[in-house]
């Protein structure tokens, strides 16, 4: 567990992205707040269903105030997961362009070790990062009524978010860390250019119902979410895992 | 299981007639040998020969054929208990670059069990340097100082060292090496490097493998070395009295010839010429051509 430990700290030592950037949507929210107190904001943008609260709860804040709040949350998410998608490609392809593998291999922690290592940070720490910014945006927002947004917000979005990192997340992100072992060159280009190909070949010669069923469908959202597909998603990012790991074996 | 007290007089490393296969190529062909304590083996041999192979088949890294056994058990069976045991730098210029150096050691002290940072600590006060310092910020000879300071730290009977010193200067070379000697080595311990530069490595060796096409070569301990093999140096045509006298290779030079001979009576060759123990580099040559 020590270990364990240890490695996830290494991650966020190595990948300052992952502080940096919560750090900026802090500064940005505090930003959104000084210009209701001092300046004339006004947004229009919406937020998928069930990842803003129900109108009924919001109506003890400002309704713009509210609004402004949903924006800021899912904002959070989506950037955040970006961030997740960006430090799996990058998490293993960095340690092979310095030859930091070499040094990590020659410590007595095996490859499932590090790769588990890498996949929690990108599926458990940071949701958690988004949960901890969510809340302090609405801290920040609301001061001592945050309680009274937050309790209603988590409920209806906690179970969305958590589908998310099943039906999208998990796939994505062991995918991610599948190129981010083996590309030569670019694991960005790899992570987009299959799945690209193999869409524009189903869509071409067959019905393109496939790529949209498992891929297109999965990251457009949960709308389309199924028992069937979601299964898929995990035993392919079970396939991706264990190919990452016995390919990180061959490394010297 | 590794856990268990191994017996003392048991090797460390115990290879009986391994082979590997490359397609057709033999990177490895019946090679059998075995280090104990209180080894400075050197395991030389040209880029190709298979010391790389030989090693992964250590480490567990690769399938192969025939018996090898690291403390008593098949490297196959867990990579990573095995590294409790032994250590190993596969590349000096490894370290981790975004890290700082007291980053390093608290990682280090996290994740290996065998890992004494005070001993790290005290070591390093002896270089020049900081433990807040960023690894990147490091001179070339700097980091392998501190690579080898993070391994000497760590309480294992048994290094391996994969071309330690490649691409370093002279320098830093010998103040490696003296290290190693120094605050490594002792009667309990071994160490196994591998290199292609053999006059580097020379003097710090108690015994020299070489190794070529995946075949052992020769295997000597130091002092067997001198005992067995001369190098006679002779100006102009020399014809040998004794048919006995059969040189394993000849050089001729500008102004005189080289002959190595192995098992011969100094005694005897000094009457030709000037006789000398011939350097590894010498014994390299001669064994491989």
């Amino acid at each position: 567990m020590n270990v364990f430990i240890a490695l996830l700290k290494r991650e966020v030592l190595e990948h300052k992205n992952l502080w940096r950037v919560p750090a900026v949507l802090l500064a940005m929210a505090l930003l959104v707040k000084l210009s209701f107190a001092f300046g004339n904001l006004s947004l229009d943008f919406d937020v998928p269903k069930g990842f803003d609260i129900e109108s009924t709860v919001d109506s003890f804040v400002n309704s713009a105030l509210g609004k402004a709040l949903s924006v800021m949350n899912y904002l959070i998410m989506l950037v955040m997961f970006v961030v997740g998608i960006f430090y799996a490609l990058a998490s293993l392809f960095n340690e092979r362009q310095d030859q930091s593998v070499l040094f990590w291999r020659s410590l007595p922690i095996s490859d499932a070790q590090t790769v588990g290592a890498k996949l929690t940070i990108a599926l458990v720490l940071i949701p958690l990062i988004i949960l901890v910014l969510q809340s302090l945006v609405a801290l920040l927002f609301l001061g001592g009524q945050s309680g009274n947004y937050l309790a209603p917000y988590f409920a209806s979005t906690l179970g969305r978010m958590g589908q998310v990192l099943l039906w999208s997340m998990l796939p994505t992100i062991a995918w991610c860390l599948l190129c981010s072992q083996v590309a030569n060159k670019s694991p960005v280009l790899m992570a987009l250019v299959l799945p690209l190909l193999a869409i524009l070949v189903d869509k071409l010669f067959l019905s393109g119902a496939l790529s949209d069923a498992f891929v297109i469908n999965r990251l457009t959202g949960v709308d389309h979410y199924s028992l069937g597909i979601l299964i898929a998603g995990v035993v392919f990012a079970g396939v991706c895992l264990l190919v990452t790991v016995a390919k990180r074996g061959e490394r010297f | 299981m590794l856990g268990e007290v191994v017996n003392s007089d048991a090797p460390f490393v115990s290879i009986n007639g391994v082979s590997k296969n490359f397609g057709s190529t033999k990177a490895l062909d019946n090679v059998s040998l075995s280090i104990g304590a209180g080894e400075i083996v050197g395991l030389i041999g040209s880029n190709g020969a298979g010391k790389s192979t030989l090693l992964k088949a250590m480490m567990g890294l690769l399938k192969f054929s025939g018996d090898l056994t690291v403390f008593g058990q098949n490297p196959m069976a867990g990579r990573a208990e095995l590294l409790k045991k032994m250590s190993y730098i596969a590349d000096v210029a490894s370290l981790p670059s975004w890290m700082k150096v007291s980053e390093l050691l608290s990682f280090m002290a996290d994740v290996h069990p065998q890992f004494d940072i005070q001993r790290a600590k005290a070591l390093l006060k002896d270089t020049p340097i900081q433990q807040g310092a960023r690894i990147h910020a490091l001179s070339k000879g700097m980091k392998t100082r501190l690579h080898l300071t993070v391994i000497l730290a760590i309480n294992t009977d048994f290094l391996v060292l994969d071309e330690p010193t490649l691409g370093l200067d002279v320098l830093v070379r010998r103040e490696f090496q003296d290290r190693l000697v120094e605050d490594y080595f002792n009667q309990q311990r071994s160490i196994l490097i591998t290199t292609h530069q053999i006059d580097e490595i020379e003097s710090i060796l108690t015994r020299v493998i070489f190794i070529k096409d995946g075949r052992i070569t020769l295997d000597v301990s130091k002092s067997e070395l001198k005992n067995s093999f001369s190098k006679l140096r002779v100006t102009g045509n020399v014809v040998f009295s004794d048919p006995d006298l059969k040189p394993i290779y000849q050089r001729q030079l500008v102004d005189h010839t080289e002959l190595i001979f192995k098992g011969a009576d100094p005694k005897v060759l000094s009457a030709y010429g000037e006789v000398a123990v011939p350097s590894l580099e010498d014994l390299f040559v001669a064994t491989n051509s």
